[in-house]
């Protein structure tokens, strides 16, 4: 046995992580069927708000996190109001909203990085004494088992709100078709608005806990949001449970590939899963 | 006029305004032997390695405060132009053909390895001194004429880890950055350790911003060694991976190159890092009155000082200057030839003085070990 | 005047860059975000064969050149079977891959090391290694590549890019293989794209992974898009106003350890900006 048990534990702390990240993003795909380049930004924004309201100005922990999900789900919410929505009035094409959000997130992060300069910083308060919790030969720590926790709840409670809820079957009919949706009555724009919020506030959770696991910096939205850009496309885009299963798969990739390639090629591997997908099967596992 | 001519107007207007604004902004160049004298910098001001930048630039302006407040050099006060290198080889390009060009400086400081190496093509031809409290690759031995460090290079640090390590190990694993300092050190290490004898079972190299590293442990520990030596040049990096290994369960000792000393690594580390042994330029000596007076000064205006080795080799570096220029003058080829002959400089990180390839000679690279949180040096 | 002649040279190799990326994105219509992998080829091959051998200047550039062809015409073949988003997620992929194998080949690349004394191109016995010989060689190459992308898109190939772009389907309705002309012209932006990496390595003397990553491919996606798509003249234009942005900048006075991230935020929001209210950019003809 040895090393496999702490691996598959690494691949699924990674694919918990990663799958938050996928799930907002998919989300908003579905939604929108465009890819929202700065949704890395908000995670950005979770941990640093975090950092800034628990650990500057001391604040309680639960309302620092409570307010970092809420900052990054109103500004991705705010992104869609100023930026995207008149984009989409004017049916600008999906590019145009790709090279949008690619601007948003520059500036955003550049902006972080002056509000907080661009040095790492770290915003668990219990360092080196976590708990350490042995599973199966392999070994977890309390933040990382939190990870987890969250994630399988945040994945179930999104799963039972689309399915269902009159907002969840509203946003299935706009992935589906925005055009005949809008003919039906649904207010394409409110909800549209509500999706981003929502996944926003997940992205916002995800950049949190990966504070309290490893610390953050400015860019730590970028290489979250290509990981969760992979896991949607390999699990299958626009399906949060698509999402799910890409980012686990993803994390198992990555992390067995680490074991026979190498660290250093961890980026590259990652990527060339993206590729082979994109080319052996581009809807993804889950076929839409 | 049409629109590709009105761009086209514009573009010149706004080259016209740049050029003019330049030379407004610059003035009259200052006559040779009067006026400030001007010293370039370059070092990364933003970036990761700002934790390197930040604090050394801190040390030159202190420095650079005391020796005008004394008068300046020959009555004359010295100013630094501060460029941003970024710690990359590109950006001290530009940095450099800025300095040199623009402002016409004939001294430069220079912090990393990567701005140093790229600059010195376009230094060397224009006679411009360049000095580095802090670049360490092997490679900048003997690379220029007038290019001299008062830090020591990887080489020696690379090989004096290789010889304490191999005194009771034979077995280790190594965890190193993909970056320009990490790989020259795990180079000079791994041929070193191999030819002491030792065996190096395992070694993963991690690209920078990585934050991960369970994985890469996780094969590591498999390889069982007797003890993982970590060679990272963030200290962040540094810093987590150690926390990593212990809460993977990993329980051999622990051995770390020079980032691992800095503040910012023992913060993240945490308890984790008792014991943990590494190889680090000497500290400051509480015997040096010197040294004592710089830490104190830079403590009341700073804050707690982090790598007061380069701190206190910055510093020394203007005074060096400035007693050189108060010798021989401003002409660098008289400078270069001063330093090369100067023995027993007596500065804030000990006695010293440059050797013929312009390396620092007479201070070397001391074991310390982390206890209570600092490292404090071993015997 | 010396420093002035070294923005130039900055300009003419981004220009470069530009017209070479715009044939790609806005005559052909495929957004690729890969461009930096072919620049650094170009770049590598130079600093390689400039250091360890006898080669001379214009043979490494041929050299690089082929490597580049060599390269694009693998990554192109796959890419060439996506279009929209998935092209531009897809090149981001391969951009990352590229990247890795530049950092990690240390054998070749000396990875982070970086190659230093790549010496200044020696031709037809005419030394150039002062700045002013050099802006000379480096604006000859530029002439030379508008004039080369001038036929290109005039010829009846560019009509049919432009068709491509405008409507793929409809095109192949009359039989043109379309994969074929999409591969094509991304072979010959790469190749572009390696001479201006072999100008950029024998003229800084010193390169390392640090210029050829992600964002530099999303840095020369800037300035097409600001300058124009589909219009050479704008790719010219986009370069010389985002070479002279920091200088101009550097006026307004920011303190230096913000000027960086106050650049970013000001690429931001020209991208942001650009899509809402002018996607042709300046003097482009096609919006995205």
């Amino acid at each position: 046995m040895g090393i496999i048990p702490q691996l598959i534990l690494n691949s699924i702390i990674a694919g918990a992580i990663y799958s938050l990240v996928a799930i907002g993003f998919s989300l908003i795909y579905g939604a929108t069927k465009f890819f929202n380049l700065a949704h890395g930004v908000m995670a950005a924004i979770g941990g640093y708000s975090v950092f800034y309201f628990a650990k500057t100005l001391g604040w309680d922990l639960w309302l620092a996190v409570s307010i970092g999900m809420l900052l990054a789900g109103l500004i991705g919410y705010g992104l869609d109001k100023i930026i995207y929505k008149p984009l989409r009035k004017r049916k600008a094409s999906n590019m145009v909203l790709l090279v949008a959000s690619l601007g948003a997130f520059t500036a955003l992060q550049a902006i972080i990085a002056i509000l907080f300069t661009s040095q790492f910083q770290t915003i668990s308060g219990n360092i080196g004494a976590q708990n350490i919790y042995e599973i199966f030969g392999g070994v977890i720590t309390q933040t990382q088992l939190i990870i987890l926790i969250s994630a399988i709840t945040i994945m179930a409670g999104l799963a039972l709100l689309l399915k269902y809820t009159m907002f969840g079957k509203a946003i299935k009919a706009i992935s589906d078709d925005e055009e005949v949706s809008k003919i039906v009555g649904i207010n394409t724009d409110k909800i549209i608005g509500y999706v981003f919020f929502i996944g926003s506030v997940i992205a916002g959770l995800a950049g949190i806990l990966v504070g309290f696991d490893t610390g953050i910096k400015p860019t730590m939205g970028l290489s979250l949001l290509l990981k969760g850009v992979i896991a949607s496309i390999v699990g299958g885009i626009g399906n949060i449970y698509g999402g799910v299963l890409g980012a686990f798969l993803l994390g198992f990739v990555e992390n067995f590939g680490i074991w026979k390639i190498s660290g250093e090629w961890k980026d590259a591997i990652a990527f060339g899963l993206l590729i082979v997908f994109l080319i052996f099967r581009p809807r993804g596992i889950i076929n839409n | 006029m049409s629109q590709t001519t009105k761009l086209i107007v514009g573009v010149i207007i706004a080259v016209v305004v740049v050029v003019a604004g330049y030379s407004v902004i610059k003035g009259p160049s200052a006559p040779e032997e009067t006026g400030p004298i001007q010293i370039g910098f370059i070092g990364p001001l933003t970036g990761d390695a700002v934790t390197y930048g930040e604090p050394v630039s801190n040390a030159i302006k202190l420095a650079v405060d005391e020796v005008n407040k004394s008068g300046g050099v020959n009555g004359r006060m010295i100013e630094v132009i501060y460029e941003d290198g970024k710690c990359s080889g590109k950006d001290a390009v530009n940095a450099a053909q800025k300095l040199v060009n623009v402002d016409k400086v004939k001294i430069i400081i220079s912090l990393c390895s990567g701005e140093t190496l790229s600059i010195l093509p376009i230094t060397e031809p224009a006679d411009v001194l360049v000095l580095s409290p802090l670049a360490s690759s092997p490679d900048l031995t003997g690379a220029g004429d007038f290019f001299f460090r008062n830090n020591p290079s990887d080489a020696d640090g690379g090989k004096v880890l290789a010889e304490l390590i191999s005194k009771k190990y034979k077995r280790v694993a190594i965890i190193s950055e993909q970056t320009d300092y990490a790989q020259a050190l795990s180079r000079v290490f791994v041929k070193s350790f191999e030819s002491l004898g030792g065996e190096v079972v395992a070694n993963e190299n991690f690209a920078p911003e990585t934050s991960d590293f369970r994985s890469m442990l996780t094969k590591i520990k498999e390889e069982n060694p007797e003890i993982i030596l970590i060679n990272p040049q963030t200290e962040i990096a540094g810093g987590t991976i150690v926390k990593q290994i212990k809460e993977l369960g990993i329980t051999v000792p622990l051995y770390g190159t020079i980032a691992m000393a800095g503040s910012k690594a023992l913060e993240i580390a945490g308890t984790n890092a008792e014991g943990m042994l590494l190889v680090d330029a000497p500290g400051l000596s509480p015997n040096n009155p010197k040294a004592v007076k710089f830490l104190e000064n830079y403590k009341a205006k700073y804050g707690e000082p982090t790598l007061e080795f380069y701190l206190g080799a910055a510093y020394d570096d203007i005074f060096i200057l400035a007693q050189s220029i108060s010798k021989v003058g401003t002409d660098t080829e008289k400078l270069r030839d001063y330093l090369n002959e100067m023995i027993n400089y007596n500065g804030v990180i000990g006695t010293y003085e440059f050797d013929k390839n312009g390396d620092l000679a007479g201070i070397e690279y001391v074991v310390k070990k982390i206890q209570d949180g600092k490292a404090v040096e071993v015997k | 005047m010396e420093y002035l002649i070294h923005l130039a040279i900055l300009f003419s190799i981004y220009a470069i860059l530009g017209i070479s990326l715009n044939l790609v994105v806005g005559y052909t219509g495929l957004l690729s975000i890969t461009h930096a992998a072919f620049y650094g080829i170009g770049a590598y091959a130079t600093a390689i064969l400039l250091t360890q051998s006898g080669v001379g200047f214009l043979l490494s550039v041929i050299l690089g050149i082929i490597l580049a062809v060599l390269a694009s015409f693998l990554i192109g073949a796959v890419l060439s079977k996506f279009d929209g988003d998935y092209y531009a997620l897809g090149s981001f992929g391969f951009s990352v891959i590229v990247f890795s194998v530049f950092l990690n080949w240390q054998s070749l690349t000396r990875g982070p090391l970086g190659i230093l004394g790549i010496s200044k191109p020696e031709l037809f016995g005419i030394d150039f290694s002062s700045n002013f010989a050099f802006l000379i060689l480096s604006l000859l190459f530029l002439i030379a590549i508008y004039f080369v992308s001038k036929f290109i898109v005039n010829s009846s190939f560019g009509r049919v890019l432009k068709a491509i772009r405008e409507d793929e389907k409809a095109i192949q309705v009359f039989g043109y293989n379309t994969l074929y002309f999409k591969l094509a012209v991304f072979v010959m932006s790469a190749a572009m794209a390696a001479v201006a990496g072999s100008l950029f390595a024998s003229y800084i003397t010193f390169i390392d992974t640090s210029t050829f990553t992600l964002m530099e491919s999303i840095f020369i996606l800037t300035i097409i898009i600001l300058g124009g798509l589909a219009n050479l003249h704008g790719s010219i234009l986009g370069a010389l106003f985002l070479i002279l942005l920091p200088e101009i900048l550097r006026f307004v006075g920011f303190p230096t350890d913000i000027a960086v991230q106050m650049r970013q935020v000001v690429y931001g929001l020209i991208l942001i900006l650009l899509m809402l209210y002018r996607p042709q950019g300046l003097i482009g003809e096609y919006k995205l």
